[in-house]
């Protein structure tokens, strides 16, 4: 009987980025897909005509650009088209232009605030700072702060090293901004309601977490990790769609001589004497291997993958308390020819970007307070992208692809009586028509341009590529899920309950985008385990 | 006219903190003034006369236990005198929830009763952790001297060990949490869940679902574990207090406003108060909150701009409003008894409708439904109401400071009537025992106590602004950038609530100083 080195369960991003790593270093890697494409959520599928749909994430913003020069990803296909431009378009007709331009983007803020011009300089700047300073860490696998182990000292002491490098005044500073919220965090740079509405817009995307929640201008930083990078992190669409992403780690992986297989999907986690010792698939055959790595999130992992009695108690109870909201939908649409908005001027450079409805904190607030209550948000945040402006390869001659994310969008509804209901399809496409109200009411030619919308809900999401009510970050990016207790405190360094069982996926430091962050610390870890060759890079301070 | 005369330290306002922040010093051989403007010491903390013959608390109704340390060092023997109040939970379709001595009762699930137990006692744990740092200054990260390093050696030997590594991990993770998803995981019964939300967010600008209600939970678990009144109302801790401060030399002036502090080559070197007279010390200490204190006392020009911007950026919006009943007869409340009437009685309501009555603050308007907390203090000390007569105090959650609109008459009458409403669907006949009603909207007790915002923390305790943080980082230990210029009000580190603790740290720091002959 053949045994792996290592099994990978879950062919998303991060299983891919680990598995790579993993092959690389010489290991005989297997990777299961219980899907007959491989992806997971960094995905492109043709679902309507000629039309590919980047179905679940969108834009391609935080990938490391070390791991895309140690796989040589370019070499594999992977090419990634900066995005430039952006709007949030207002309800009074007028919009704000973020324009790619610098000093022109100071004009068009002064248009709406000229205090403002100097303080988004200011802002842009501080954050800068803040990513610069936490960019290091992502690559980092987190001390465990109640060990003596040396490791884990020693990495603290870095930590604490790193911190005190930032002088007095910024410490404070970067620890205010865990806690705060995004509304708050820009109070103390902005007047203009639509300059903070456009930039709070990242404190919130994908999170159960309103503009006013405390804690959500982690989450904007979160986000603007990647806007901060130089060339391959920066904010762009990878040609061909996300998928591209994945296709491309999946050659790297492949041309380490890694196996791949699809429509595999994982039944169980095999484990004797508390170690593990390989998988059981849905059709009931076994496949072993000495290292099982799931790359599904923290709560499908241990309480389906895993015997309870394999996980322990405490592990279970953690895996049930872990936090992992569904707060997003989405609209995939294919377009008859290019939507006009009609704020904007004519042939404007600013639909490259990323193109938002809402205008003010407190609509996006109330967007928040909707999804509270257990509806969708009855006006809701939208972040729409059209990378067939940029990629025509899309779409066939002259017609678009539309990605539309909402913000927010329940797991389950709420009922009268505050009982959750489930969603059901008459309930879905309700939800969908209010999106497309929405856009409508900026874009009077894009009713007719629309050949086909599908609608995705946490359900589909969730029923699809099997992210727990289809949360795009594997588990909320509060305080309480970060660092050293992401996803459980005790489980930070991407090791399991069991010997030989480890996690690769989002839900594990540093957490979700396509950054495949997680999958390579824990390709390290794995591969320290071992004491084979390190073949995963640290950050190398490039911009 | 002007009057001169020199004291080691002033102190700018006599509420509890200033007191105790005064005593402290007095008791170390120091010569100290106290300026109050009121006629009356205490603060926010007084009880005072309503009608002539009704004494209430205006703001403060409930006293937690005075830290024992101060207790001894004063001899105010204010815990034995303290009545200890249960707490009544109560929602418009459920069973009352009790909570006594730390014991839940109620008709609940067999899970949630036997879950109790075991939080109640991890609540108590980590409260014990969080006093640690409570009853220390705030680490100075960046000039730890010997003070800090043990305060963090404490804390972190409490911990890893009194904790133990698991208890430790688990510390960590719920510290930053929302109380929301920290009770989500140990109770069933959504009115339950209210009910300790409730007690989480009361004061602050929170909802149960906003991270950091968890620390105000624990917070108020280590300092006003056991709710009490004082017979005679608040203003017997206010005699006592000053009695005592009096004996060890404090000079006490009431009726002195202070309108500005004199500033002399960057050194804070008196004050002047508004009637002209002038006092001198090489001390002052401003009881007030930071943003009083800098902006109007002091003055932004005696600070870096910098920190100025910081000290104008400390989110104080008061969330809650007191209503003031005066009544002829004691009120009949539906399913309760006269003995379960002294307890503090909370009108509440299940987490997510918490959750609601919040959300409208949001945008400047107010919950259809108010939450409160009430007490008829009368039931207890007879002595405060004429005879048969009785106050009913209560504490209305969520009160928008700005309202939208403002707070004109009409909006006043408008939040008293939904009050009164909704105080009549537990005591329906509450209607016809009213003889007067008295509502404080946050921006009362803004004017009324001198308080920015009607904020009773002197700011929002939220996690950014705690700690090393309180008031704002480069003031967190007590002294403002300005050489002799000191806050020790609620503004500063802990805290919020009658703890005496900001004013006891802000007396150890002064006293330091003025070891070390950094002060002239």
């Amino acid at each position: 009987m053949k045994k792996y080195d290592a099994i990978v369960i879950g062919a998303g991003h991060n299983g891919l980025t680990n598995a790579a790593f993993l092959a690389k270093a010489g290991l005989d890697v297997l990777m299961l897909e219980k899907n007959d494409y491989i992806g997971g959520a960094a995905v492109s599928r043709n679902l309507h005509e000629d039309w590919v749909y980047s179905n679940c994430s969108y834009v391609c913003s935080l990938f490391r650009p070390e791991i895309y020069r140690a796989l040589d990803l370019g070499r594999h296909g992977l090419q990634i088209i900066n995005i430039g431009g952006g709007a949030t378009l207002m309800e009074n007709g007028d919009f704000l232009g973020a324009y790619e331009d610098h000093e022109v983007f100071r004009r068009e803020i002064a248009r709406h605030s000229p205090n403002d011009v100097d303080a988004y300089d200011r802002f842009n700047v501080d954050m800068a700072k803040w990513c610069r300073f936490i960019r290091p860490f992502l690559l980092r696998t987190p001390p465990d702060p109640t060990s003596f182990r040396p490791r884990d000292i020693q990495e603290l002491v870095y930590l604490a090293k790193q911190f005190y490098g930032l002088g007095e005044k910024d410490c404070h500073d970067f620890m205010r901004f865990f806690t705060i919220s995004v509304a708050d965090y820009l109070d103390q740079y902005f007047e203009s309601d639509v300059l903070k509405a456009h930039i709070a817009g990242s404190g919130i995307i994908g999170t159960g977490l309103g503009p006013k929640s405390p804690g959500s201008a982690y989450v904007m930083l979160h986000h603007y990790m990647g806007d901060m990078d130089g060339s391959v992190g920066s904010w762009g669409f990878a040609r061909g769609g996300m998928g591209s992403i994945s296709k491309a780690l999946a050659s790297s992986f492949q041309s380490h001589g890694g196996e791949m297989r699809t429509k595999a999907g994982v039944n169980q986690i095999l484990v004797k004497n508390n170690k593990v010792k390989g998988v059981v698939l849905d059709s009931g055959e076994e496949i072993y291997a000495d290292k099982v790595v799931s790359n599904l999130d923290a709560k499908r992992t241990f309480l389906t993958l895993m015997d309870p009695k394999d996980a322990g108690e405490k592990v279970v109870r953690y895996a049930e308390n872990f936090k992992i909201r569904g707060s997003s939908g989405k609209l995939n649409i294919a377009l008859d020819g290019p939507i006009k908005f009609d704020a904007l001027p004519e042939n404007s450079p600013l639909v490259n970007g990323f193109v938002h409805v809402t205008d003010s904190m407190d609509r996006m607030e109330r967007a928040y307070d909707d999804w509270k209550n257990g509806s969708w948000s009855r006006d809701p945040y939208l972040d729409m992208l059209l990378p067939t402006f940029a990629d025509p390869t899309m779409a066939p001659p002259g017609k678009h692809f539309m990605s539309v994310f909402v913000q927010y969008c329940p797991p389950h509804l709420l009922d009268d009586q505050d009982q959750e209901v489930e969603w059901c399809d008459n309930k879905v496409s309700e939800f969908g028509d209010c999106v497309l109200n929405q856009i409508s009411k900026y874009s009077s030619n894009f009713r007719d341009l629309v050949r086909h919308v599908e609608v995705r809900t946490p359900r589909e999401i969730e029923n699809e590529i099997g992210l727990t009510q289809g949360n795009i970050f594997q588990g909320e990016l509060t305080l309480d899920q970060l660092l050293f207790n992401r996803p459980f405190p005790g489980y930070a360094q991407y090791r399991g309950p069991v010997k030989g069982m480890y996690m690769c996926g989002s839900s594990t430091h540093p957490g979700g985008g396509v950054m495949a962050a997680p999958g390579a610390n824990a390709a390290r870890e794995i591969l320290r385990d071992m004491k084979a060759q390190n073949t995963v890079p640290l950050d190398d301070g490039d911009d | 006219m002007t009057e001169q005369q020199t004291y080691d330290a002033i102190l700018i306002g006599a509420g509890h903190n200033g007191l105790i922040c005064a005593s402290y010093l007095a008791k170390a051989g120091k010569k100290v003034l106290v300026l109050e403007a009121q006629e009356q010491v205490g603060g926010a903390a007084r009880s005072e006369k309503l009608n002539g013959q009704y004494t209430l608390s205006p703001c403060a109704q409930f006293l937690g236990p005075l830290e024992p340390k101060i207790e001894k060092d004063f001899g105010l023997s204010m815990n034995k005198n303290r009545t200890v109040h249960d707490s009544l939970f109560m929602t418009e379709n459920a069973d009352p929830i009790s909570i006594r001595d730390g014991n839940l009762s109620g008709d609940l699930s067999a899970k949630d009763l036997k879950e109790w137990p075991a939080y109640h006692k991890q609540v108590c744990e980590y409260a014990s952790v969080l006093k640690v740092l409570l009853t220390h200054a705030p680490i100075d990260l960046f000039n730890a001297d010997w003070e800090d390093k043990k305060t963090a050696l404490k804390l972190g030997w409490k911990l890893r060990f009194g904790l133990g590594k698991d208890g430790m991990r688990e510390f960590l993770r719920i510290a930053g949490m929302n109380i929301y998803d920290w009770l989500d995981e140990r109770f069933e019964s959504p009115e339950l869940k209210g009910a300790i939300a409730f007690d989480a967010c009361l004061g602050h600008f929170a909802a149960p679902r906003s991270i950091g209600t968890v620390y105000t939970y624990l917070y108020r678990q280590a300092t006003t574990a056991s709710i009490g009144t004082l017979k005679g109302g608040m203003n017997r801790f206010f005699t006592l207090l000053s009695e005592q401060s009096k004996k060890l030399g404090v000079d006490i002036q009431t009726k002195s406003a202070v309108s500005n502090v004199i500033v002399e080559k960057a050194k804070a070197k008196g004050v002047t108060l508004v009637d002209g007279r002038q006092f001198f010390a090489p001390v002052i200490i401003s009881n007030a909150d930071p943003k009083t204190t800098v902006l109007d006392i002091v003055g932004p020009r005696h600070f870096e701009a910098d920190f100025v911007k910081g000290i104008d950026n400390i989110r104080m919006q008061g969330t809650t409003a007191k209503l003031h009943l005066l009544l002829e007869n004691c009120p009949d409340f539906n399913g309760l008894d006269q003995s379960s009437l002294t307890n503090r009685l909370v009108l509440t309501d299940t987490i997510r409708n918490v959750e609601r009555a919040f959300d409208p603050i949001k945008y400047g308007s107010i919950a259809k439904k108010p939450l409160m907390e009430v007490h008829i203090p009368t039931l207890s000390d007879p002595s405060l109401a004429p005879k048969g007569h009785h106050i009913l105090s209560a504490t209305i959650s969520y009160v928008p400071y700005k309202l939208k609109g403002g707070w004109h008459a009409e909006a006043k009458m408008n939040l008293r009537k939904a009050c009164i409403d909704h105080l009549a669907l537990y005591a329906p006949d509450i209607h016809r025992s009213i003889i007067h009603a008295e509502l404080y909207t946050p921006v009362d007790i803004e004017k009324k106590f001198g308080l920015k915002g009607g904020h009773w923390h002197h700011g929002e305790m939220a996690l950014d602004q705690l700690m090393m943080m309180r008031p704002t980082p480069g003031a967190a230990q007590y002294s403002l950038p300005l050489d002799g210029l000191y806050l020790c009000g609620a503004g500063a580190h802990p805290g919020g609530s009658i703890t005496g603790l900001p004013g006891k740290l802000a007396a150890e720091v002064v006293l330091s100083d003025l070891s070390k002959g950094e002060l002239s």
